[in-house]
């Protein structure tokens, strides 16, 4: 299948009279090479392994923006071969008309027609689990159920209509410190009682399985990497540098966590202890964008996040956010934090195959898509709820029931049952393309480390053309497919 | 006309702007100012999608998008209401 896509410099519409000193003078050159009048024929551009072809329908100018065919297969190969280049769909307007209403399905029933269920958490020793979530689906596909929390008792009542006999899905998440459930066709007793697991902190998960953290040495702390997200700590597995919280009127020093999630991330990057990050030793730096009253991140604090990022000297930052619509401010951010030789990584989304959310769909930044594997979580826990094709070339390998695809993911990366820190010096068991993106992240800032060289360049987009072709090389894929995996992942 | 909260973003040839200057334009078109603190570039201001219109079409170099609303993506099974 094939595309109609519009190739643009970093920041400016304009290659070759651009006033931009940093950019890349392969990148103008491109531009040129694009330039002949070659409207109808196909120029096949080389990089070290195989021609792509390219077909150039149209042009601005000699030097200005091209419209050009693409296969979508090769989509991310195109951007690791031509980094510093934006990628931008051709989009097509339609008329203001009023769209028609949504229907709404209702799922009810009458009190007196409904029967009672005690739902009982509690570990192995029998103590209670308070506030573990439960969904109980009554049908797993149509989303239908019922949810709700336990007590300080370990307990949660559930009510569905009389008619309903079985659960088809019950998955339990403790809020941290075990393993979230998922148990299948379960029988609705008045009373059913869940035993959860406790995590064992030197369990190999996928992410151990393919990266062995604990035996890899520390890196040194030559790369630092900003989190933008919900904050980072307090934990003792954690050394944040510095950082800033960019929301409008909180304070400027306040970015320890306001959640768990940037804690979560920061842990699969840098956690010095069991479980041990991908990156032990790499500078964090933390960049609080969630509000404390748990409402959304705006992307105003975002830009100044990055912005941020970028004046602290990070040279990768992590993006495990999301927004289903193209957002110009932030990608407008990124592509000047790319243009000073930072790259940004962001988290595919978690709609279960539906499109790439932004910032990751935007071209400059590296989208993220999440894997996992058979055998790295224990039986009858919620992540095998997540195993789906496509497999890989080994079949125990598959792409996250939960990931966003499309053909601008460009790496996939560990992110279904993943260990890693929880405020307050706990641990907890995460899945989604927010945790795939750190473990990319983090393995980029090790490849990079060990390497040495790139890192040590002037921060412009020439520097972060090189990292792009130096990190492509390191890349594998599985055998997903470029919509599932874009070039693979990163291996050490 | 609702308010909303706005990304104003200078995109003129001016090497130098004044605070003051643009604290005043924005006051006289009833735009609230939210967060100055990437001055000159960017601004996080709140007003009506009109007052903005009204005001980036008499001021040169000066264009806004919506301020969106980023979440972190879901780590847990959806559930229909």
């Amino acid at each position: 299948m094939k595309q109609n896509f519009i190739l643009l410099p970093v920041k400016t519409t304009h290659a070759l009279k651009s006033e931009d000193k940093s950019l890349n003078p392969e990148v103008k050159n491109f531009f040129y090479k694009l330039s002949s009048p070659a409207k109808t024929k196909r120029l096949h551009l080389h990089d070290d392994d195989k021609p792509l072809p390219i077909k150039v329908l149209d042009s601005v100018s000699e030097s200005g923006a091209k419209l050009v065919e693409l296969p979508l297969d090769s989509l991310a190969n195109f951007q690791f071969s031509f980094p510093g280049i934006r990628l931008v769909p051709e989009v097509f307007y339609k008329k203001a008309i009023m769209p028609s209403l949504p229907l709404t399905r209702l799922f009810s029933a009458a009190a007196s027609k409904r029967k009672s269920t005690t739902v009982t958490v509690t570990n192995d020793q029998g103590e209670p689990i308070a506030d573990a979530s439960i969904y109980a689906y009554v049908d797993y596909e149509k989303e239908t159920g019922i949810d709700g929390k336990t007590d300080e008792r370990g307990k949660l009542q559930i009510r569905l209509s009389k008619t309903v006999k079985r659960l088809e899905v019950l998955l339990v998440y403790p809020p941290h410190s075990y393993w979230p459930l998922c148990l299948k066709n379960v029988s609705l007793e008045d009373a059913i009682t869940i035993k959860v697991r406790a995590i064992d902190v030197t369990y190999e998960d996928v992410l151990r399985h393919f990266y062995k953290t604990p035996t890899l040495p520390h890196i040194r702390k030559t790369i630092k990497i900003g989190i933008v997200d919900t904050g980072i700590g307090p934990h003792t597995s954690l050394d944040v540098e510095g950082g800033a919280c960019t929301v409008a009127g909180e304070r400027k020093n306040d970015y320890a966590d306001c959640d768990n999630h940037g804690t979560h991330v920061a842990g699969i990057i840098g956690s010095k202890q069991d479980p041990v990050g991908v990156a032990a030793g790499v500078q964090l730096y933390s960049y609080r964008v969630f509000p404390k009253d748990g409402g959304d991140a705006s992307s105003f604090s975002i830009i100044k996040a990055i912005s941020k990022a970028v004046e602290d000297g990070c040279q990768l930052i992590n993006l495990s956010i999301a927004l289903d619509e193209s957002d110009e401010a932030t990608n407008a951010q990124i592509a000047e934090a790319y243009s000073k030789g930072v790259i940004c990584f962001a988290a595919a989304g978690n709609d279960g195959r539906q499109a790439v959310s932004y910032p990751a769909a935007y071209s400059l930044a590296i989208a993220v898509s999440a894997m996992g594997r058979r055998g790295t979580f224990p039986a009858g826990t919620e992540p095998f709820i997540d195993v789906k094709s496509p497999y890989g070339k080994d079949p125990k390998n598959f792409i996250a029931g939960f990931s966003n695809i499309g053909h601008e993911i460009k790496i996939t990366a560990p992110g279904v049952g993943i260990m890693s820190c929880y405020p307050g010096n706990k641990f907890q068991v995460l899945s989604g393309t927010s945790m795939a993106c750190p473990a990319a992240v983090g393995i980029a800032a090790r490849l990079l480390a060990e390497e040495g060289r790139i890192i040590k360049r002037t921060a412009s987009a020439q520097r972060a053309d090189e990292m792009i072709r130096f990190l492509h090389s390191k890349l594998r894929q599985l055998g997903f497919g470029a919509r599932y995996e874009g070039q693979g992942m990163f291996f050490v | 006309m609702a308010n909303r909260r706005w990304i104003l973003k200078f995109i003129g040839s001016a090497t130098s702007i004044s605070k003051a200057k643009v604290n005043a334009l924005l006051k006289g078109n009833s735009i609230h100012v939210i967060d100055m603190s990437l001055f000159p570039k960017l601004l996080l201001v709140e007003g009506s999608k009109q007052k903005m219109n009204a005001l980036t079409s008499h001021s040169d170099g000066w264009t806004y998008s919506p301020d969106k609303s980023y979440k972190v993506p879901g780590t847990r099974k959806k559930l229909q209401p």
